[in-house]
């Protein structure tokens, strides 16, 4: 138990440190979007609350003294949630981090007051200091989690999961030494006491902030990931492109040949041959597609030439500028491996049954993306045993169907496939405009 | 998928295309697509946009327009057409298809591209076919306390179930009758209504948007999907938007 030659922090400055973490987070975490007027009031109401539970849990039996930090935890995530709007897991993952600042600040202040002012510890000048450290310890927890929490953030469940962990075990170590000199951790002299809680609150505090470090990192990277699938993709339109202009050079040589042959023709009707011919000779070449959305352009870009290859013919029609709100990976996950999927759907059809058709359009709330193809007859002559095709619920229906499920449901859409009695596949992605927000991630 | 065009509907299709041999090509494959599918097709062929703008009537069913064309091309002919008529079948006839890919902007159910074979043909006007049959101006005849009465479906925005009453909510006021959900699912499924709670038939025409667990209607309701049925509910929805794009 706690040394009789010890006093411990009064109950009252504890509520302070609590209520000036509770403050330090929620101004480092303000967004503009949370109320102000809401998190005016509640912290306003918080000090007292804070102040009376404290002076409260202090008549509690030693032996329910653990219960009662849970409870003065559960205020404080009750005061982060309501000064804030946000998941509960957002706001676990603050109060955590809140909880062990408010630790360190407390443990601090105590181990210098009694230091300072021996006797009169918890006096009139103790809480003057106390305000001062509290204020200056909290005040530097502030200056170094704001521009950590600038983006906004809802941590992973495995990140709340460690954060607890991580304050639970620094908490535990750091109160060891009160509630027992017995073990090989623990201080025996005096003061040193309140130096070893100060130390594993502040390493407890370094590991929260590395941990951050680290998800942020983690983040990053993923966000590189995906600029780099960008410049990837601008870079194959160039070589596209440049493979383009070799060939119109080339074919301009072809071409000068054959408008002076078409000239020279004297027969109206083999004319029109030739220009027929003539036309038919360049068409392939017109395929740069423009839908309002370079990524798509890009795609379609180089799944037209794909198709041209295979004499496939793909129809599309896309109002590109709908899906502007989609990132780039998972608008390449999503039509990239639709029509790939259709691509090697319709290379196993008949010649005369070599098609796609996309759309890409806006009704209503929703875009709709839509592929269709037709797909080889179910093989069910007696004798042979070849595949058949999956039917509706598209399980089996090729490669990287997860993956686009999970990029539909990202925005909150629902990706479905059909089989219709004509023989062709559907697929079907229905996905809600987002209302407000332009850009919206996987990790909303 | 059921046609609701009857073999003795006449099927109006304009054609513009200033290509003579073209047009001999899209006659005789609209003849024959009439005799496989048993249709009467009327179809009125046009050498220039400015013939058929001459005036136009929304008499048509489909139009297939040719988009390279001398004088009005086939997309300014569509957006002349789409100010008088919102609702016939565009189907654009192209030699690149680079300037179909805007066809969204005046609701083109498809395109074609030059030059294409029977099948294409007959794979497009299949597809208008079927949205001119879920196109229904049906109606239904409620009984109410003034008696019966005939009301079109699509001015049914939602279905909802209070004790033994129904409440069926109009685009313009509500009617209350005796009866059920379960009653009436079974006469309104066909019309593209789905069962989205126990306590709510909605018609999917009438969703605008869907927000977490809500389906929004066009009146601006949020009526709640229940958990189970969200799924079918989206697939439901996802082919009703689809059928009704062009």
């Amino acid at each position: 138990m706690i040394q009789e030659a010890l006093p411990d922090i009064p109950r009252l400055w504890t509520a302070l440190a609590e209520w000036g973490a509770c403050l330090a987070y929620v101004l480092a975490t303000w967004r503009p979007q949370d109320s102000r007027r809401r998190a005016l009031v509640v912290m306003a109401a918080a000090l007292p609350a804070l102040s009376i539970y404290q002076t409260l849990a202090a008549r509690l039996p030693i032996s329910l003294w653990l219960a009662g930090m849970l409870g003065a935890v559960i205020a404080m995530w009750g005061i982060l949630h309501l000064a804030l709007s946000g998941s509960l897991r957002r706001s676990t993952y603050l109060v955590v981090r809140a909880f062990v600042a408010a630790e360190l600040a407390a443990s601090l202040e105590w181990q210098l007051e009694v230091f300072l002012l021996g006797d009169r510890a918890g006096a009139f000048w103790g809480a003057a200091l106390a305000i001062a450290v509290d204020g200056t310890v909290l005040g530097a927890v502030y200056l170094l989690e704001r521009p950590r929490f600038r983006a906004e953030v809802v941590p992973t469940a495995a990140t709340v999961a460690g954060a607890a962990a991580i304050a639970a075990i620094t908490f535990a170590m750091s109160n060891l030494s009160f509630l027992s000199t017995a073990t090989p951790f623990s201080g025996r002299l005096g003061a040193e006491v309140f130096y070893i809680r100060t130390l594993v609150d502040l390493c407890g505090f370094i590991i929260l902030y590395a941990q951050r470090e680290v998800d942020l990192q983690n983040r990053a990277s993923f966000e590189l990931a995906s600029s780099e699938a960008l410049l990837r993709s601008q870079y194959e339109q160039y070589l596209t492109s440049k493979r383009a202009i070799d060939i119109v050079n080339r074919k301009y040589h072809d071409l000068r040949h054959m408008i002076a042959s078409v000239r020279a023709e004297p027969d109206p009707a083999v004319r029109l041959d030739r220009l027929a011919e003539l036309e038919s000779s360049v068409r392939p070449y017109e395929v740069f597609v423009r839908t309002g959305n370079p990524v798509l352009d890009v795609i379609l870009t180089d799944r037209e030439q794909v198709c041209l290859e295979a004499g496939i013919t793909m129809t599309a029609i896309v109002e590109g500028a709908a899906l502007g709100f989609m990132s780039t990976a998972d608008l390449a996950t999503l039509v990239g491996t639709a029509l790939d999927n259709a691509l090697e759907a319709v290379s196993g059809t008949g010649d005369a049954d070599r098609w796609i058709r996309l759309d890409v359009r806006t009704r209503r709330g929703f875009v709709l993306i839509e592929v269709e193809n037709p797909v080889a007859p179910a093989r069910s002559a007696p004798g042979r045993t070849g595949p058949i095709r999956a039917v509706t619920d598209g399980s089996a229906y090729g490669f990287g169907y997860g993956a686009m499920r999970s990029a539909a449901e990202a925005y909150g859409g629902q990706l479905t496939t059909t089989e219709s009695p004509r023989g062709t596949f559907t697929l079907r992605v229905l996905l809600p405009i987002p209302a407000e927000l332009p850009h919206r991630g996987r990790n909303q | 998928m059921k046609v609701n065009t009857s073999p003795s509907a006449t099927l109006r299709i304009g054609v513009v295309d200033d290509d003579a041999r073209h047009r001999n090509v899209l006659s005789e494959y609209l003849d024959r697509f009439g005799r496989e599918r048993g249709l009467d097709l009327q179809v009125s062929v046009f050498e220039a946009g400015g013939d058929i703008l001459d005036g136009f009537r929304p008499i048509y069913d489909i139009l297939m327009l040719d988009i390279r064309m001398e004088g009005t091309d086939g997309l300014s002919l569509a957006r002349l057409v789409r100010r008088i008529d919102p609702d016939v079948i565009i189907i654009f006839i192209t030699a690149a298809q680079q300037y179909a890919i805007n066809g969204y902007e005046v609701s083109a159910l498809g395109y074609l591209v030059k030059p294409f074979p029977y099948s294409s043909l007959a794979r497009e006007l299949s597809r208008a076919l079927e949205v001119l049959g879920r196109r229904d101006n049906a109606g239904i005849v409620l009984k109410d306390g003034q008696g019966l009465r005939r009301v079109p479906v699509r001015d049914i925005v939602y279905l909802e179930s209070s004790g033994h009453r129904l409440d069926v909510h109009l685009t313009d006021g509500a009617i209350t009758l005796t009866g059920s959900l379960k009653q009436m699912e079974p006469k309104l499924a066909p019309h593209g209504f789905f069962r989205s709670n126990s306590c709510y038939i909605v018609n999917l025409r009438h969703v605008v948007a869907v927000r977490e667990q809500d389906s929004v209607m066009s009146t601006g309701q949020s009526l709640r999907i229940s958990r189970p049925r969200k799924k079918e509910f989206m697939r439901a929805l996802a082919e009703h938007v689809s059928g009704t794009t062009a």
